[in-house]
């Protein structure tokens, strides 16, 4: 439908070729108050430059407590200290660029080689630790479209409905705002991340296809290499899809109980970037070969790289994007379920070069402010991936 | 800041943006209101410096926006005050466009629908710096401008006959 928007834009009333005059800005200012600081409170009076007098002091008091608190329980920690640097394959640069990236947010970036499972930077910030369990959100959608595209009946020009609600009662998905749409294809449906689609589509598939997908993927694989258990949480403990106490639908969405580690992100992102073939994710050097497990043919690998490469050029990771890069990926939002009513947990997976795949990286951030994967973690790669690649070539 | 700081960094804002911020109000208010919708956007940005995000753009729009829509809501009530007075036929939108058949059928449109289009076709944001401006997330964006577009695909087919669009040929 690109023609369509062409021709609305060819339709453009009014081209940027004038600002207004810049007078007109000074002279609406001259009339206003100063924007903010002393200048203000003197003109409110006595009575609010009082209230400052008290509040100021107690707010500067808690600011700096807060800070000594977050100093000694939240401190960024890499995983790599200086004795162990030069028998690892954390790369000092990337693993500065991943901590820069985050800040001083609850959150957590690791950048691996794809191709040899090579971990290249391991940052993580505030209570995220490296087995955190977080709900992957729309990350998953690329778990769910493996398995469609593997299983030969769907490809990535496939019609699934997107209508709004999809099931009922706890196994109900919606859409983002409840918006329903009419048949989309299944690349559109990545790029703009519509959750009744790949609810749909895992229960066309069946629990059992998405449980060998998320196999081989090394779900539940307790151990490889660190990676802790990832999968469905019911009754206490994680169980894979095929446990009747699991709503599929929603799992096949990132919904529900879903848990991962960030670990599991980067592995996605690293099977699809080493052409179906996943490399033993390892932080110390290897003599010779990594192992390789395989994962999905190379075809499908290729395929989907393609359509996370749509997302990122047009959908909802464009905040990813780095110009030359050819960055590919998927972003996440889910409920973070905390006190906090407000806070999600967001996050970013993704691959550069699309076509041939040097990097992979995972960004999860526990956001107060409500944040989403494409606003929060999305950029956060750009820069990492900016990092490493921009001064690599 | 110092106040001279704080007027660079506002002259800067300007230079970057005061284009774009004119443009996205000269598609939505009269020509005679164009400048001064503009204006009063980087006096806002003015009193609001220190809330300002690194990309400035999708917040300048923002604002813009409510300006165009506190505008819209009280010329509204003043036209709607004179035509009871019988003073006034009602206007035609403030925008016209080169495209009649298209501008036709983007009225049949509704307003968020019209926005989404607009925002991308004409404004050029991509979807996450548009979410940004009517304030959802950059997947509910994406979503309404599909289903936008789709609208307004099916609006100009039945029309327009000779727009076909291609992908909707395909079908």
């Amino acid at each position: 439908m690109t023609d369509l928007m062409d021709r609305l834009a060819e339709a453009n009333p009014a081209r940027e070729d004038q600002r207004p005059p810049i007078d007109d800005v000074w002279r609406k200012i001259a009339a206003e108050p100063a924007p903010a600081g002393r200048g203000a409170v003197r003109r409110r009076g006595a009575w609010v430059a009082l209230m400052a007098a008290v509040a100021i002091p107690v707010v500067a008091v808690t600011v700096i407590a807060l800070r000594a608190h977050r100093a000694t329980t939240h401190r960024t920690q890499p995983v790599v200290t200086g004795g162990r640097r030069s028998r690892s394959t954390i790369d000092p640069a990337v693993q500065r660029a991943a901590q820069q990236g985050l800040g001083k947010r609850v959150g957590t970036v690791i950048v691996m080689n794809p191709r040899t499972g090579a971990i290249e930077a391991e940052a993580h910030g505030g209570t995220m630790r490296v087995g955190t369990l977080v709900p992957p959100g729309a990350t998953f959608d690329v778990v769910t479209a493996t398995a469609a595209i593997d299983s030969g009946r769907y490809g990535p020009q496939s019609r699934i409905s997107g209508a709004s609600p999809f099931g009922a009662g706890a196994s109900q998905v919606r859409n983002n705002q409840d918006q329903s749409l009419g048949e989309v294809t299944l690349s559109d449906a990545l790029t703009m991340s519509v959750n009744t689609v790949f609810a749909r589509l895992g229960t066309q598939l069946g629990a059992g296809v998405l449980r060998n997908t998320m196999r081989a993927f090394r779900f539940y694989v307790a151990g490889f290499s660190g990676t802790p258990a990832s999968g469905a949480r019911a009754g206490g403990r994680l169980v894979p899809p095929t446990d009747r106490r699991v709503p599929l639908g929603p799992v096949a969405a990132g919904q529900s109980s879903l848990l991962v580690t960030p670990m599991m992100l980067v592995l996605e992102a690293a099977a699809l970037g080493n052409n179906g073939w996943l490399a033993l994710p390892s932080a110390a050097p290897r003599s010779g070969a990594s192992p390789q497990f395989p994962v999905m043919p190379a075809t499908t690998a290729r395929t989907l790289r393609q359509m996370l490469r749509r997302v990122v050029a047009h959908g909802t990771a464009t905040a990813a994007d780095v110009p030359g890069l050819d960055v590919a990926g998927l972003t996440g939002t889910a409920a973070a379920g905390g006190a906090n009513r407000h806070a999600t947990v967001a996050s970013f997976l993704g691959l550069a070069p699309a076509a041939h795949p040097r990097v992979a990286i995972a960004v999860v951030v526990i956001d107060p402010h409500g944040g989403y994967g494409g606003t929060v973690a999305a950029p956060i790669a750009a820069r990492v991936l900016r990092h490493v690649l921009g001064g690599s070539r | 800041m110092s106040e001279l700081a704080q007027r660079q960094r506002l002259e800067d804002l300007f230079v970057a943006h005061a284009a774009a911020v004119r443009a996205y109000a000269a598609r939505r208010v009269a020509p005679g209101d164009v400048d001064d919708v503009a204006s009063e956007v980087f006096v806002v940005a003015w009193r609001r410096l220190d809330d300002m995000p690194d990309d400035a753009l999708p917040w300048l729009l923002a604002v813009a926006r409510r300006i165009v829509a506190n505008r819209l809501r009280s010329s509204q009530r003043q036209s709607a005050l004179r035509q009871r007075l019988g003073l006034e036929r009602p206007q035609p939108s403030a925008v016209s466009m080169p495209d009649d058949a298209l501008a036709e059928a983007m009225a049949t449109l509704s307003r968020a629908d019209r926005e989404a289009l607009i925002l991308v076709a004409w404004d050029g944001l991509d979807h996450t710096r548009a979410a940004a401006v009517v304030g959802c997330s950059p997947r509910a964006f994406s979503m309404r401008v599909h289903r936008a577009r789709g609208r307004l695909a099916a609006e100009l087919a039945r029309r327009d006959a000779t727009f076909l669009d291609p992908m909707e040929a395909m079908r």
